[in-house]
């Protein structure tokens, strides 16, 4: 056998990986369609659940922290007049992709089981999948959020063309880290429990119903310790959701130097990973 | 160059899982404490070498690590030791129909499930129609498949995985799933998927199917191969060495051996196998649905050189089979029986005797014959014999040229509703079955609890010629008198009267009918025994089944002709309105005669089917005879004389076409002919067949 189609002992080599997502690009979008079809047949409003979650969470925040609280970032943030409201919704949507994909590809080893017990399919795809339908979500919340901005008497600009590049990093970031906890789920399934006290904790450690500025205000007028705005600026998604703000609100093209920490940490995530999952996925159904 | 490579491969797994925790054994933490976590090998150092187009089986029993080197081989996970090498792609039908999603149609599903076996949407789209023909869904296929009954789930999964069109097969236990016609179904699809050149490897606990499908077969026990060859020679070493535990257990007596293995039999003569795989089983019936012994939980209860006896469990069933098995001289002899805790519907109870396509012709009652050969393209059973009322006995033998010794079938103490039957089955299994069936008539509530007797059965491999003839010979006397050259014979309720090879007789033979209750009994429905001698003649005794008494006939020769005397033995009081005793004649019968007068059998009109009577005259009489062209002339004459009957002359309908004479016997000014417990006459005749005039 001078070419063998499989050899057990490559299989836990890295640059397969590529290979394995090009090959089962195919499959891939099977089982997003199929993730998708499944959430949605026998329902009577479908896709446009799609919406309602966003904007329900929208409007009970903006009530909370405009009305109720009355936030000074919510009322009147860093002295712009924007509608917080949209300011909130765009931090969600971004922030409930990434919650959601996390999430979902933490658990999606063990909710295909049977793939992974009963068929070689490239373990590759399943937590891809798995991100897919909050993809979906996202790009229809961003509708929505240009929608918003547009009747609050926003304007586009030219600048939404870095919108991608910014989202691009965010993905990354989430590929990473959502390969490496997928397969450690498995194996421990802590992991799934600690997931999901981070993401938790991540609501309020990211800048999404407030603006970073109002963080670095804090530490300014002295009422926050300075170690603890550093260690808030290790969360990437903060540079992240800025730019996303920067970029919508104030048309201009987000700071350069804001972007290098969460680039490393995409890079960073998306290394450790991918080495993780090809160690490990070979060898999952043992576990399972 | 082989296909797959299997080197020195080890696979551990942990012994404790459920200690899996950060701190304990194996866990990220306790490791670097030194808790090593133990494990087992579920494979241990193996080397295999698969050839491209070969077929591999692998057997051994559970937990001896079969489906661990499937998944191995699949890819599904990796050897924890050495490697393995596939060079082809590969379908696994580990399970079928894994990731199937219930939300999706059938068709997307295929798409999915298809891209799971590494297809690519384009190809599916060229197989698509014929996946869907092959899978028998139809319509259905643009329904949701949480809408499916299992059936059609699992003959989708198998259609996909077919098309596939992989070089490799592995399949696992697939075949256990699904109905009865679906496994045959897949049988032959991986019989036709071997003569493509496929490579399949299979795992199987049916050993029947394995020695069908496989060229070879390893044998696996605690995760190491302890045999490898032909499926015959592993399948034996197998049943002799390693499963030498729970329900198995062998028997020898000179050159007869005989092996009782999970519920199946097989039986050796001078070390050969003398059954095929499928040996000697049962199958129960109930609700539709076939229940093999091979499939209960089997205990040996009791085992000594030359016998054993057992006990299986049904898993499904609340029954117990019970068989003793024991060597008797030359004889295997098997006695079957099964004991139900609660009422139960069973509607038939089924034994087969495997033997393998070598065996060419049989002898069985008084017939004899040639089995057809089995075609490729029969994939169900077939008749080759029907049942001979009241013979539970046959003779197979082999082809001149073939060293297989002819096998003498006898079934003995079984109950009523038995019958033996000859098959043919499909071609993949390629054997000769001696078919034994129960029927359990349906009374409309189910059997109660208790046990029930299927027969003891003996088997005579190497049963001579000589021993044949004479129990032909035997079997022929025992139920025949010969008179002026005609033969007649009592069989079940009836004599049939024989010209050489030429039935006299026909339609009714000669028989007896009963009126009782509004029901006509005819003597050919009750369970006879076997014909025996009297001392004059034969004798037979049958049994209704419906009403409180039995007949007892006998027939001996005198001077006079054939007598026939017919007893009532009435176990309570009887009532009959009427009853009589008739001969049915074959068509070319055309005079007939009482003792009051004499007439023509009209011809038979097509369309017409109801009797009728030619006498005019109804006057009790004593003679009947009947005669035709080239036909014996037959006289039915009344010696019973104090007992009144009323001679008559019928044409039947067209379908049947037979001239019959009848003697009747009515209560008169009375309402009912009353027995009483005891012993009755209901008449005695004198049958006489003279040879027909010289013209």
């Amino acid at each position: 056998m001078n070419t063998p189609l499989y050899d057990s002992t490559r299989q836990r080599d890295v640059l397969p990986f590529f290979l394995a997502i090009v090959r089962g690009r195919e499959l891939l979008m099977d089982l997003v369609r199929k993730d998708l079809r499944a959430r949605y047949r026998y329902t009577a409003l479908g896709f446009l659940w799609t919406i309602f979650q966003p904007l329900a969470l929208m409007i009970i925040l903006t009530f909370v922290f405009k009305y109720v609280i009355r936030l000074e970032a919510a009322v009147d943030s860093v002295g712009n007049n924007r509608e917080f409201a949209v300011t909130l919704l765009c931090g969600l949507i971004f922030w409930q992709f990434f919650a959601e994909a996390i999430n979902n590809a933490t658990h999606s080893m063990l909710e295909n089981q049977n793939l992974i017990n009963k068929t070689r399919l490239p373990r590759e795809v399943i937590p891809l999948a798995a991100m897919g339908y909050p993809l979906v979500n996202c790009s229809i919340g961003f509708l929505l959020l240009v929608a918003l901005h547009l009747f609050f008497g926003g304007a586009l600009s030219l600048a939404l063309l870095w919108l991608p590049a910014i989202f691009g990093i965010q993905l990354l970031l989430v590929i990473g880290l959502g390969f490496f906890l997928s397969c450690t789920n498995v194996i421990y399934r802590d992991v799934g429990y600690i997931v999901g006290v981070a993401l938790l904790f991540g609501f309020y450690a990211s800048p999404i119903f407030y603006e970073l500025p109002a963080v670095l205000q804090a530490t300014e007028s002295g009422n926050m310790p300075s170690w603890m705005a550093y260690a808030y600026l290790m969360n990437p998604l903060a540079e992240l959701f800025t730019a996303y703000r920067q970029i919508l609100f104030e048309s201009r093209f987000p700071d350069w130097s804001m972007l290098i920490w969460p680039v490393l940490c995409a890079c960073g995530a998306l290394l450790i990973g991918v080495i993780t999952f090809r160690k490990q996925a070979a060898t999952l159904s043992d576990h399972l | 160059m082989p296909i797959i490579e299997v080197d020195n491969v080890s696979k551990f797994f942990p012994l404790h899982r459920q200690s899996k925790i950060f701190l304990g054994r194996g866990g990220p933490i306790g490791r670097l404490l030194g808790k090593k976590n133990e494990t087992f090998a579920a494979v241990s150092e193996l080397t295999l070498e698969v050839e491209a187009g070969e077929s591999v089986g692998l057997i051994g029993r559970n937990g001896s690590g079969k489906s661990t080197l499937l998944k191995l081989l699949a890819g599904v996970t990796l050897p924890s030791e050495g490697t393995v090498r596939v060079g082809g792609r590969v379908a696994s039908l580990l399970e079928l129909g894994a990731g199937f999603h219930p939300m999706l149609t059938g068709r997307e599903n295929v798409y999915l499930n298809a891209g799971i076996l590494g297809m690519r949407h384009a190809q599916v789209d060229k197989v698509i129609d014929s996946i869907i023909e092959f899978s028998g869904i139809g319509d259905f296929i643009d329904q949701t498949v949480d809408t499916y009954s299992s059936g059609m789930y699992v003959r989708i999964a198998f259609s996909v995985a077919v098309h596939v069109n992989p070089d490799i097969f592995l399949v696992d236990e697939v075949l256990a799933v699904g109905d009865e016609e679906f496994q045959r179904k897949c049988r032959t699809m991986i019989g036709s998927l071997r003569e493509q050149g496929k490579t399949i490897v299979f795992v199987s606990h049916d050993l029947g199917t394995v020695h069908a499908l496989c060229d070879r077969v390893v044998l696996l026990h605690h995760g190491k191969m302890i045999s490898r060859g032909t499926p015959q020679t592993t399948i034996d070493y197998y049943l002799r060495q390693v499963g030498h535990e729970g329900g198995i257990h062998t028997m020898a007596s000179g050159a007869v051996e005989a092996l009782f293995s999970h519920g199946r039999i097989t039986v050796f003569k001078d070390q050969k196998e003398i059954t095929t795989a499928g040996g000697l089983c049962t199958q129960i019936l109930v609700m539709g649905t076939y229940h093999e012994s091979t499939s209960a939980d089997w205990q040996i209860v009791d085992r000594t050189p030359t016998s054993c006896t057992a006990v299986g469990t049904m898993s499904r069933l609340p029954v117990t089979l019970h068989c003793t098995v024991w060597i008797d001289g030359g004889n295997i002899c098997a006695r079957w029986s099964w004991k139900q805790s609660q009422e139960l519907s069973v509607e038939a109870v089924y034994a087969n005797c495997f033997l393998p396509a070598s065996y060419t012709r049989w002898y069985y009652g008084l017939e004899k014959g040639e089995f057809p050969v089995i075609q490729p393209d029969d994939l169900d059973w077939s008749i080759v014999v029907s049942p001979v009322t009241g013979c539970l006995t046959c003779t197979i033998l082999a082809g001149d040229d073939v060293a297989c010794p002819p096998v003498h079938v006898d079934w003995q103490d079984c109950p009523a509703n038995v019958s033996l039957r000859l098959d043919n089955t499909n071609y993949l299994s390629n054997a000769r079955v001696a078919h034994l069936v129960q029927r359990i008539p349906s009374t409309g509530s189910p059997l109660p609890a208790g046990e029930y007797a299927i027969g003891t059965l003996t088997i005579t491999p190497g049963y001579s010629r000589a021993a044949l003839d004479a129990f032909l010979q035997a079997y022929r006397e025992s139920q025949t008198i010969v008179m002026n050259g005609y033969d007649l014979i009592l069989e079940h309720g009836a004599v049939q009267i024989f010209s050489g090879k030429t039935p006299i007789t026909q339609s009714i033979h000669f028989q007896t009918q009963m009126l009782v209750a509004g029901l006509w009994n005819v003597s050919q429905t009750l369970k006879w025994s076997r014909p025996q001698a009297t001392g004059r003649g034969i004798g037979a005794l049958g049994e209704s089944l419906r009403f409180p008494y039995h007949q007892e006939w006998e027939l001996w020769q005198e001077a006079d002709g054939c007598h026939f005397r017919c007893t009532l033995i009435a176990l309570e009081p009887l009532e009959t309105d009427e009853y009589n005793i008739a001969i049915g004649l074959a068509g070319g019968y055309d005079h007939w005669e009482t003792p009051h007068e004499t007439g023509t059998f009209t011809e038979f009109v097509p369309g017409l089917e109801e009797w009728k009577h030619l006498n005019r005259d109804y006057k009790p009489g004593a003679t009947l005879a009947a005669w035709g062209v080239d036909l014996p002339r037959i006289g039915l004459k009344l010696l019973s004389q104090e007992l009144e009957f009323h001679p008559t002359v019928i044409n039947t309908g067209f379908t049947q076409s037979a001239r019959v004479l009848q003697f009747i016997r009515t209560p008169g000014r009375q309402s009912h002919l009353e027995f009483n417990p005891g012993r009755h006459l209901l008449g005695e005749f004198v049958l006489t067949v003279e040879p027909p005039h010289e013209q």
